[in-house]
């Protein structure tokens, strides 16, 4: 009991990934409730080993056999109960969690959990072996850094030119693979103004370890001045780009030669 | 079992049955193995089809020749039905009979992998041409080989007969498995050259 | 079978000559030559597409097919085939007196004893090569840039790592124990089919040699799951990989074809599927998912290798395949593989409890629906592992619920280990030990697992050091742990020799407070945004990665101890062990030390099951007073 509200109260605040946004405290949450559940059966099982080892070790050379019991039906009754009864509420837990908004992971080209009012679309481009970001309801913008505005529901767009990688942002609990020829999308609801670490979560060859980047939540006006700076400085080259698409067709893909 | 008569042991000789029941055994276990083997291509080919990436999953031209798929098909069919006589004959123990039967039941597996071979000279498409194609090539490839693989044992049957007497569970173990690749060979016909 | 036969009588350089592990070795080497210059014809005429690039994966797949034919043509596997197909009659050839001597144990040997033995050996090495890999993974992550290896040949070293790990723990147990004392366990003379017996262990070794050679081929970068489309773009060391995986399931389906065979048709009069010990319903189990799920495997590296050779192109989406379906055919496996891992050691530990607790297992039936469960569930599960990869969103409750499922089965078998325990007069021995520390590590390892299972929670550890931690906890927590309680356990037997108990006592603490010392952090790791597989990390990670680095070098420290231990008992102390010197009272241990190689004199009659502790009735009838019946397995 004890063990549990301190898993809860002291512990709980401090799991990953913090409260970046509303995902990443959804998922802060989760975390608690999983932890504070199996807090009571982790203290059960080694109170339980710690009696029986002490209690049943054999003394001195004592050739005496134990007590020959091969089962006892009520106490097996009540596991599987027992133990069935926690895993529903498990599943059903985490199912509702899920539900929410999708917790942060990426939903493929057909999200089942979609949260109502207006969204900011963001796409993610990765590539070997960074990433990129396209703005399509700024002009198709294209970013090598990710800005986002505070308070505002984002709907990301992952997608790769090449291998699989994985766009983690960490900080806001947000984790979705980039598939070549696929739309990954996922939501969230960013909160006051920070740094993100982003990182590459899928092994996608040589430079992996090194694909990683900062991303910044800032506040609305700030994200406003600074999209208006960047459309400036690519205005050149944006007649060059790809019209905005969920997917681009790659490069060729075999070994080169 | 001659050897542990040599060795002077006084222990008792291993019953012949026993041999029998792993046999039967084993053809069992094989044919379970051989399902999860051909189940990707089954999984391949309806995935790949739902997904059609890039509208490739078939382009147009692609088309497998039906006349060598029948002939493939007809070959191990033949040659499964052969070996299902051959046990008949067998047990009435005809034993010359069901020899002959089981040289003509390999020649016409062999019969089967060789015009696979010469199927690949004729497709009018390559690997290399869309989802479709791919599967159609690693299909048919490891179909060859199993069919090879099987038509091995059935040559050890019946180098067997011939030399040191056939055995009915011996020609039981691969008509069982005949029978099953048999029934492979028309899954992946119904797949490749019909749907 | 003669050829191996008549050796003893021969000059020494006569004896060189014939089928044993050097001519397998010049024919393997032959064989290489040969396949890889075939290769390089078909490349001359026909695949111009390579063009002037040295990348001819044609040669060395054809290198590394001819070669293993030349191997194990050499080792004198391919005698019998042959002479069957020239059409001589099917002999047994089991318990041949075999005159080899110690020779035997390094060439073809169809005694199951042997194989054991092999196995163990041959298992011990190539998992002693994974670990030296880990202690050069855990001194590259010591500084959070490169410090000794550059990106490459990290990767390298976390997929040597990982895949030579897996491919090898999964016969791990099966090859080493299933093989020797399955047999004797169920009341037989030798496995149903004693050649093919030998065939696993040597594509094995076959297996290991390729997958070190990658090396020379410029490693390969997509670690042990070889995603789709990286495995297409990467050089020809990526070849090594396939090869290796192809062989190690075929190896794994053949291996546990002969454990079923068996086990179905030779048990011992008497010895119902009721009172067959568990160790041997772990491996059924075991086993019945590999021959179900190691096909899936060779198959998907079989669409692999058409994508790289014949242009195929089932997992790259820009031909008409999708990398997806790698995903999901690699997991239709990967799944059932980790608990190929993992059920073994559940039979291990449910076996020895009994005998260091002088109890019957508690709740038999409930152990073996544990095992059967598992078996069940872990071919629904395996989307888990793709639940941020954007595929078949609307599935993700499902694939949560039938994971979490999983955890009511693997329940049973901690239910059973704990009312083993109660009311036992237990001894700690060192088998137990580890044991006893399996239940602390897999309750830890499963515990992370449901973490993991949980989609919200998988967010942020997918591909992180916390699902990293989680497999280590599993799998070196759970399955190596009890590799070594069935070492220490079963070794005396195997041997004759009884090992070191201070050096064993020594071993286990070592390896027990270091081991957790190093995973333990790894959780906090992942939790503090520590992508796998990487070289560089962040450097506020310094502090906690290098206490697991020097906790990992603990860890390997305490492998030297039982090296040691191997060394010392069994080279110089050599103290013969007790015919049954932990008073079990299994089939396994009424046999003689060595065990002669018919097993049985006369096959034993089973009136119980294998754990009649503290009962008063008379212990098990000794093999030798029965009488003699024929085997009928019913
Ligand atoms: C021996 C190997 C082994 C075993 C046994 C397990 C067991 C389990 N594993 Fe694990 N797993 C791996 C090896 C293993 N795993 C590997 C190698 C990977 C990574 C592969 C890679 O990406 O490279 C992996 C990855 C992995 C993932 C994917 C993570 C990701 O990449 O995002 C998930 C997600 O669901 C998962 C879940 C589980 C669960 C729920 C169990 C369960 O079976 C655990 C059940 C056990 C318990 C729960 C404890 C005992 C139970 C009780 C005492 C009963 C009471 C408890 C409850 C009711 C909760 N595992
Ligand atoms: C069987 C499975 C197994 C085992 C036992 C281990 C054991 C260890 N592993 Fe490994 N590991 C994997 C399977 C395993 N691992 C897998 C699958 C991956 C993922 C790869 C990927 O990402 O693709 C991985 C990845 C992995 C990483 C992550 C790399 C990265 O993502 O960047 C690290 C880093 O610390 C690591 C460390 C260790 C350490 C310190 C040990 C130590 O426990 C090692 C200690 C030493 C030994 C266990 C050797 C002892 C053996 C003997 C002494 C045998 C003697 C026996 C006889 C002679 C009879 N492992
Ligand atoms: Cu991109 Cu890893
Ligand atoms: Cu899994």
């Amino acid at each position: 009991m004890v063990a549990t509200l301190l898993v809860i109260f002291v512990l709980g605040p401090h799991l990953p990934p913090g409260k970046g946004s509303a995902q990443a405290a959804g998922q802060v949450t989760d975390n608690t409730v999983l932890t504070a559940i199996m807090t009571p059966i982790i203290c059960l099982i080694v109170v339980y080993f710690a009696y029986v080892l002490i209690v049943f070790r054999r003394r001195g050379d004592d050739t005496e056999e134990g007590v020959a019991i091969r089962g006892n039906p009520r106490v097996q009754t009540l596991w599987i109960a027992g133990t069935s009864a926690l895993v529903i509420f498990l599943a059903g837990y985490g199912t509702w969690a899920l539900l929410q908004s999708g917790s942060g992971g990426g939903q493929g080209p057909a999200p089942i959990a979609v949260p109502r009012g207006p969204k900011l679309p963001v796409q993610v481009i990765a590539q070997q072996w960074q990433f990129t970001y396209r703005y399509p309801t700024f002009g198709g913008l294209e970013t090598s850094q990710l800005v986002l505005p505070a308070d505002r529901m984002i709907e990301f767009h992952v997608t790769s030119l090449d291998a699989v990688h994985s766009f983690w942002a960490y900080g806001l609990g947000v984790k979705a693979d980039a598939n070549l020829g696929t739309d990954n999308v996922v939501y969230v609801k960013t909160r006051a103004p920070r740094s993100v670490d982003i990182h590459c979560a899928e092994l996608c060859g040589l430079w992996h370890g090194y694909m990683f980047d900062k991303g910044q939540i800032v506040s609305s006006p700030a994200f406003v001045a600074w999209i208006g700076q960047q459309q400036k400085v690519f205005r050149s080259i944006a007649k060059y780009m790809p019209p905005y698409r969920t997917s681009y067709a790659p490069m060729p893909q075999r070994r080169a030669g | 079992m001659s050897e542990a008569a040599q060795s002077h042991l006084p222990i008792e000789a291993e019953p012949p049955e026993l041999q029998e029941r792993n046999l039967w055994a084993g053809a069992r276990l094989l044919v379970s193995s051989t399902i999860f083997l051909f189940l990707p291509f089954v999984f391949a080919y309806v995935y790949l089809a739902s997904l059609n990436t890039s509208g490739l999953w078939r382009p147009a031209h692609i088309r497998a020749p039906t006349g060598w798929g029948v002939a493939i098909l007809a070959a191990v069919v033949v040659s499964a039905a052969l070996v299902a006589w051959a046990r008949i004959e067998l047990g009435e123990g005809k034993i010359g009979r069901a020899r002959l039967l089981g040289v003509l039941a390999l020649v016409a597996g062999i019969a089967g992998v060789v015009l696979q071979a010469i199927e690949y000279t004729q497709l009018g498409f390559g690997p290399e041409d869309g989802g479709f194609a791919s599967v159609f090539v690693g299909w048919t490839g490891l179909f060859a080989v199993t069919l090879l693989g099987t038509m091995i044992w059935l040559e050890i049957v019946v180098a067997t007969a011939y030399r040191s007497g056939a055995s009915k569970s011996d020609f039981d173990g691969i008509g069982f498995y005949l029978t099953f690749v048999a029934g492979l060979g028309a899954l992946t016909f119904a797949f490749l050259y019909l749907l | 079978m003669n050829a191996v036969a008549v050796h003893t009588s021969r000059s020494p350089v006569r004896r060189l000559l014939g089928f044993n592990l050097l001519s397998a070795v010049v024919l393997g080497a032959v064989g290489y030559y040969v396949g890889w210059w075939l290769g390089h014809q078909i490349h001359a005429t026909s695949l111009d597409y390579f063009g002037d690039t040295s990348q001819n994966d044609v040669a060395l797949f054809l290198a590394y097919f001819v070669g293993t034919i030349g191997f194990l043509g050499g080792l004198g596997l391919l005698n019998y085939p042959l002479s069957r197909m020239a059409g001589r009659p099917a002999s047994a050839d089991h318990h041949e007196e075999d005159h080899r001597g110690w020779t035997r144990y390094i060439g073809f040997s169809t005694d199951h004893k042997v194989v054991g033995l092999q196995y163990l050996i041959g298992i011990g090495f190539f998992v002693f090569f994974g670990g030296i890999n880990a202690m050069l993974i855990r001194f590259e992550l010591l500084r959070p840039s490169p410090n000794v290896f550059p990106a490459g040949q990290y990767l390298t070293l976390v997929g040597l790592h990982g895949t030579m790990m897996m491919g090898m723990m999964t016969s791990g147990i099966l090859g080493p124990f299933g093989s020797y004392f399955v047999p004797l366990m169920i009341g037989a003379r030798r496995l149903a089919f004693p050649r093919i017996e030998a065939l696993t262990f040597w594509l094995l070794m076959v297996a290991g040699v390729f997958l070190t050679s990658t090396v020379f081929y410029g490693g390969f970068p997509t670690g042990w799951t070889g995603y789709a489309p990286l495995d297409d773009q990467a050089n020809m060391g990526m070849d090594s990989y396939i090869v290796f995986f192809a062989l190690v399931g075929i190896s794994m389906t053949l291996l546990a074809f002969n454990m079923l065979a068996t086990v179905i048709t030779m048990r011992a009069p008497g010895l119902s599927w009721g009172r067959l010990p568990i160790f041997v319903w772990s491996v059924v189990a075991t086993a019945v998912l590999n021959v179900l799920a190691a096909p899936v495997l060779v198959t998907t590296l079989l669409l692999v290798l058409l994508d790289r050779t014949a242009q195929t192109g089932f997992f790259l989406s820009t031909q008409g395949g999708s990398q997806y379906l790698y995903e999901n055919l690699f997991w239709v496996f990967g799944h059932p593989e980790v608990y190929i891992l993992a059920l073994p050691g559940f039979g291990i530990v449910l076996e020895l409890l009994p005998v260091f607790a002088r109890k019957p297992l508690w709740g038999y039936r409930l152990a073996v629906a544990g095992l059967l469960g598992v078996t069940l569930l872990s071919f629904t599960v395996w989307q888990h592992h793709l639940f941020v990869s954007g595929l078949n969103a609307s599935l993700r409750p499902f694939y949560m619920l039938s994971t979490e499922l999983i955890s009511i089965p693997t329940g049973f078998i901690f239910v059973c280990a704990m009312g083993t325990l109660w009311r036992g007069k237990i001894r700690y021995d060192v088998p137990m030990l580890f044991c006893l520390a399996w239940v602390f590590n897999f309750f830890i390892g499963g515990l992370s697992g449901v973490f993991l299972s949980d989609v919200p929670s998988d967010v942020t550890t997918h591909g992180s050091f916390f699902s990293m931690a989680h497999f280590h906890y599993t799998i070196m927590g759970g399955l190596v742990f009890t590799f070594f309680a069935a070492i220490y356990y079963w070794l005396p037997k195997m041997t004759g020799i009884q090992l070191n108990d201070v050096l064993g006592k020594i071993h286990f603490w070592v390896m027990f407070i270091a081991f957790n010392s190093t995973f333990f952090p790894l959780f906090a790791v992942g939790f503090l945004g520590q992508p796998r597989r990487v070289v560089t990390y962040p450097a506020h990670l310094q502090f906690l990665n290098d206490w697991v680095s020097v906790s990992a070098f603990v860890l390997g420290a305490s492998m030297l101890v039982f090296v040691a231990n191997l060394v010392w008992s069994l080279v110089f102390a050599r103290i013969p062990a007790e015919a049954n010197p932990w008073e079990a009272k299994s089939l396994e241990w009424q046999v003689p030390t060595p065990v002669p190689s018919y097993n049985f004199e006369r096959i034993p009659v089973i009136d119980s099951d294998p754990y009649p502790y503290g009962e008063p009735a008379p212990q098990m009838p000794t093999p030798a007073l029965t009488p003699a019946v024929t085997p009928t397995g019913r």
